[in-house]
């Protein structure tokens, strides 16, 4: 996931801004990490540099 | 999807007649929102494999890709390095106003029943106001087949049920038509043969390579019509629309 692409990312649920926890990066790519709602506190992981965003009912029930 | 159908609709997407020619009928679509300028940031809702994310590109800065399924977003990757995200349409990841224009074809046709009318309103949330909102949704109920359920389609619209939708929501409809309008008799026929259990499957197969040329011939000259007005019918439904608010009010 692109750093910058979190100026504009919300949490699915309750719409608040989320956090960055960078685990580890490539240039500007962050392959592995998570994201955490400022409102909620739900926390999205992100793998493979791809942010699951996913309400978390839905996250679940992925193969 | 299943992997298998998407890794086919991946191998088909960049030159199969249906999918060159539905990219050629949206461009016709879309050029006069493009005389005020290109767009800054797009988001394509339910991108899938990715084959449109290039045309979008050609109309704005940056575009995002977004799909609910891993898989899809496995395939697009390889196609070009977009930012992708994986969420649901009807409950999008991003801040009020932060898209100048939203694409999603045949996706809210796969959400389930009463679920369209949240994705609408979730796609006029991220837009900004006089943003403009590309959709494509498959047309007539009375044609759901066997097509459909693999392609897992819950419903098929009509233009003015879809107009309907758009307006509740907060859009203001610029252009609609129907698309896949010449070959709508043939595909038409296929599907009543099938609900009457004879065929199966979904109509997207590689065809020989005169034929595609043909086929796509024929799309090409929607192209225009819809570049001219529009289209009376067919098995798709098209439509641009903008935000209400703004320049869009």
């Amino acid at each position: 996931m692109r750093k910058d692409l979190l100026e504009i990312l919300a949490c699915p649920m309750c719409k608040a801004p989320l956090e960055l926890t960078s685990e580890e990066e490539q240039g500007q790519e962050v392959v592995k990490g998570y994201l955490t709602c400022t409102g909620c506190g739900e926390r999205y992981p992100i793998e493979d540099s791809i942010p699951n965003l996913l309400p978390p009912h839905m996250r679940q029930s992925l193969p | 999807m299943e992997r298998s159908e998407l890794e086919a609709t991946y191998r088909l997407e960049d030159d199969h007649w249906w999918f060159v020619g539905m990219r050629r009928i949206t461009a016709a679509l879309v050029a006069p929102l493009l005389n005020e300028g290109r767009w800054q940031r797009v988001l394509d809702v339910g991108c899938g494999t990715g084959g449109n994310l290039r045309l979008l590109s050609c109309w704005s800065s940056e575009t995002v890709g977004l799909d609910v399924s891993p898989v899809a977003l496995e395939l697009c990757r390889r196609r070009g390095p977009w930012p992708l995200v994986l969420a649901s349409a009807d409950a999008l990841p991003f801040a009020d106003d932060s898209f100048d224009a939203l694409a999603t074809f045949d996706v809210l046709c796969q959400l389930p029943s009463g679920t369209d009318d949240r994705a609408l309103a979730e796609f006029a949330r991220v837009l900004r106001p006089g943003g403009a909102l590309v959709m494509r949704v498959p047309a007539y109920q009375w044609l759901w087949s066997d097509h459909d359920r693999v392609l897992r389609t819950h419903h098929r619209y009509t233009v003015g049920e879809l107009k309907r939708k758009l307006t509740r929501a907060g859009f203001r409809v610029v252009r609609s038509t129907y698309a896949n309008t010449f070959l709508f008799p043939v595909a038409a026929l296929r599907r009543v043969v099938q609900k009457a259990g004879i065929g199966s499957g979904t109509d997207l197969v590689p065809v020989p390579r005169p034929v595609n040329r043909a086929c796509l011939a024929i799309m090409d000259v929607e192209a225009s019509l819809v570049r001219r007005g529009g289209l009376p019918f067919g098995l798709s439904v098209m439509a641009v629309a903008r935000k209400k608010g703004a320049s869009g009010a």
